[in-house]
């Protein structure tokens, strides 16, 4: 493992992780609400997993919701919480294993509508055929009360920010690793790898699994923070949503799921609460404005163009 | 079964088909040959459906409303295209973001106009007859039969007219069209002015059948892109066999079971997408 090695010996690359932990617990509650925070960072997981298909491998999925759905009602099982999380991983891995060779096998509308079906199969099984597990339409409440007491809000806090910096820190390694460079070739020619000895359907699998594991993560998480779940959450529809708040980020960079999800919702919210049921048109207009401001590359992609050459400047000294 | 519950829960399926397939053409021939995926296309159907309940509470008829919604949605439609011309070659992906961008507020001004809540709508009374023997509605009957005869129309206009033979040579080849010395933005124009006002046909007649609602356009999203998955992308023929195929399998299996008929008609997209994934008529490449 000399690749890990020599990017774990380069501690100062993982100081913004260390920053961004110390953000989330100590600044970010004074800006926004912390019931919101808490859900932006279980939404931000889901969006950091659709980033790792479509930012590295450039397959967009419409069905992330089903993993997320997932490790939601992985929550409900009457075990300890901090073994419900690991098992919520476990789930979505295993499951995303199971589907997988039919899912990744091509990209394009197969990918996204293969990932679509999967997600209206889970919702209707959800709703209803596991009616007396999961609570269906009006949901069901969880009381999660383990070694960690997690019905006080401070214990939820602190562990979703922890879980988050970790998935973070997992996604920053994973961006610098061969893993990566390997997808991004994928992503480029697929043929062409598979020339140079590659198995490409096995690290395609593999990314889809792994993206598996961190959507159900998000699920979890967003269980924990409400100790709620409905089914409405995991509707079809809102597939969309996870596709638009991590393209208003930037999928590219590492920071854009992080801010698209925290400027979605918290429009969303806030123009929620102003304007009533107008909050679409300005969520809308502000989309295709900035997609087609900054050329897909998101918020993130458009700071880095501006700050690129203060940055060189920073770099050299 | 029985034989007469056979057919009414066939005709039943028929009609939800055909409606699909009318609704899914227009973004069978934009996602299929201009590369784009034009989710505002859904807007046309719901702005048929609300359109039909205007003119049945202004007028007390339906066929005004139906009429209207075609020709306004025409109009509507030809001036989308112009507003998504600089859309064409952008990555498929950039094309869902900004059209998605555009349902988000043409659903916010339909929630403005018409209000939040269910709107029934209520077919005229000479279409109310019940069959006998069938026991069952003759507006279902005359879906189906106005479904058919728009294809039969559309089919004829392709084959017979000026303007179709365009269309069709764009769709075949666009260079070419090209070539000979026509300007194919006739063609795209033609595409999305007719897509959009058969999308308020579909909308308009199934309007009775489900109640009109500001989100009728996302969810009518994930039907239109099964059905047009499973006939075969850009084809015209494949698009009324996809519908026709998803609408009896939701009946069927919502005959068993209400909430197993979405689940149903994914499985079976998932299904031919699986072992056909360029769609049951759809040319393989």
């Amino acid at each position: 493992m000399a690749i890990n090695e020599k990017v774990l010996s380069n501690y100062m690359n993982y100081i913004d992780v260390f920053i961004i932990l110390l953000f989330l617990i100590f600044i970010a509650p004074l800006i926004i609400p912390r019931f919101l925070l808490m859900n932006i960072l279980a939404w931000s997981m889901l969006a950091y997993a659709f980033s790792l298909m479509y930012g590295f491998l450039g397959y967009l999925s419409l069905g992330e919701l089903a993993f997320f759905a997932i490790g939601s009602y992985i929550m409900f099982l009457p075990l300890d919480p901090i073994i419900n999380l690991i098992l919520a991983i476990i789930a979505g891995f295993l499951f995303a294993i199971l589907v997988g060779p039919i899912i990744v096998r091509k990209g394009g509308a197969y990918y996204a509508l293969t990932n679509l079906s999967l997600s209206v199969v889970i919702y209707y099984l959800v709703l209803y055929f596991l009616k007396d597990y999961t609570g269906g339409f009006e949901g069901r409440r969880v009381i999660l009360r383990g070694v960690i007491d997690f019905t006080l809000r401070d214990n939820v806090f602190i562990a979703i920010v922890i879980i988050f910096t970790l998935i973070f820190l997992f996604y920053k390694i994973l961006s610098n690793s061969t893993f990566a460079t390997m997808l991004k070739a994928i992503r480029e020619n697929e043929i062409r790898m598979q020339f140079l000895g590659y198995n490409t359907l096995r690290i395609k699998l593999l990314a889809y699994s792994i993206h598996g594991g961190m959507a159900s993560l998000g699920g979890a998480c967003l269980v924990l923070s409400q100790a709620y779940a409905s089914a409405t959450t995991y509707t079809p529809i809102f597939n969309s949503e996870i596709v638009v708040a991590s393209m208003l980020g930037g999928v590219q960079s590492l920071y854009g799921p992080l801010i698209g999800t925290f400027v979605y919702i918290w429009t969303k919210h806030i123009l929620g609460a102003v304007y009533g049921l107008g909050w679409e048109v300005i969520v809308g207009a502000m989309l295709v404005i900035i997609v087609v401001a900054t050329k897909e590359q998101g918020i993130c992609g458009l700071i880095e163009r501006l700050l690129k050459p203060y940055i060189h400047v920073l770099m050299s000294r | 079964m029985d034989p007469i519950l056979f057919i009414q829960v066939t005709v039943n399926g028929l009609c939800i088909g055909l409606i699909l397939a009318l609704v899914a053409l227009g973004l069978s021939l934009t996602f299929g040959k201009l590369k784009i995926i034009n989710l505002s296309h859904l807007l046309f159907y719901a702005l048929g459906a609300y359109i039909v309940y205007t003119s049945s509470m202004l007028w007390n008829n339906f066929l005004y409303g139906i009429l209207i919604g075609f020709l306004v949605c025409f109009t509507l439609g030809a001036l989308s295209e112009i507003a998504l011309r600089r859309l064409y070659g952008k990555s498929i992906e950039y094309t869902l973001i900004c059209t998605q961008g555009l349902l988000f507020i043409g659903t916010d001004f339909i929630k403005r106009i018409w209000g939040l809540d269910f709107k029934a709508v209520v077919p005229p009374s000479e279409l109310r007859i019940i069959i006998p023997f069938l026991e069952m509605e003759f507006y279902r009957i005359f879906v189906a039969l106005v479904c058919l005869i728009s294809f039969l129309t559309m089919t004829l206009f392709f084959k017979k007219t000026m303007w179709g033979k365009i269309i069709v040579a764009f769709i075949d080849n666009d260079e070419h069209l090209q070539a000979i010395g026509i300007n194919p933005n006739i063609a795209t124009l033609m595409i999305f002015a007719i897509g959009s006002a058969l999308a308020a046909l579909g909308g308009g007649l199934h309007a009775p059948i489900s109640a009109p609602y500001p989100y009728m356009a996302m969810e009518m999203t994930g039907y239109t892109f099964a059905t047009i998955v499973v006939g075969g992308l850009g084809s015209i023929m494949g698009t009324i066999v996809g519908g026709i195929v998803l609408g009896l399998a939701y009946a069927y299996s919502g005959f068993i079971q209400p909430y197993l008929s979405p689940i149903v008609v994914f499985v079976t997209m998932f299904i031919i997408l699986v072992l056909r994934p360029e769609g049951l008529l759809g040319s393989r490449t």
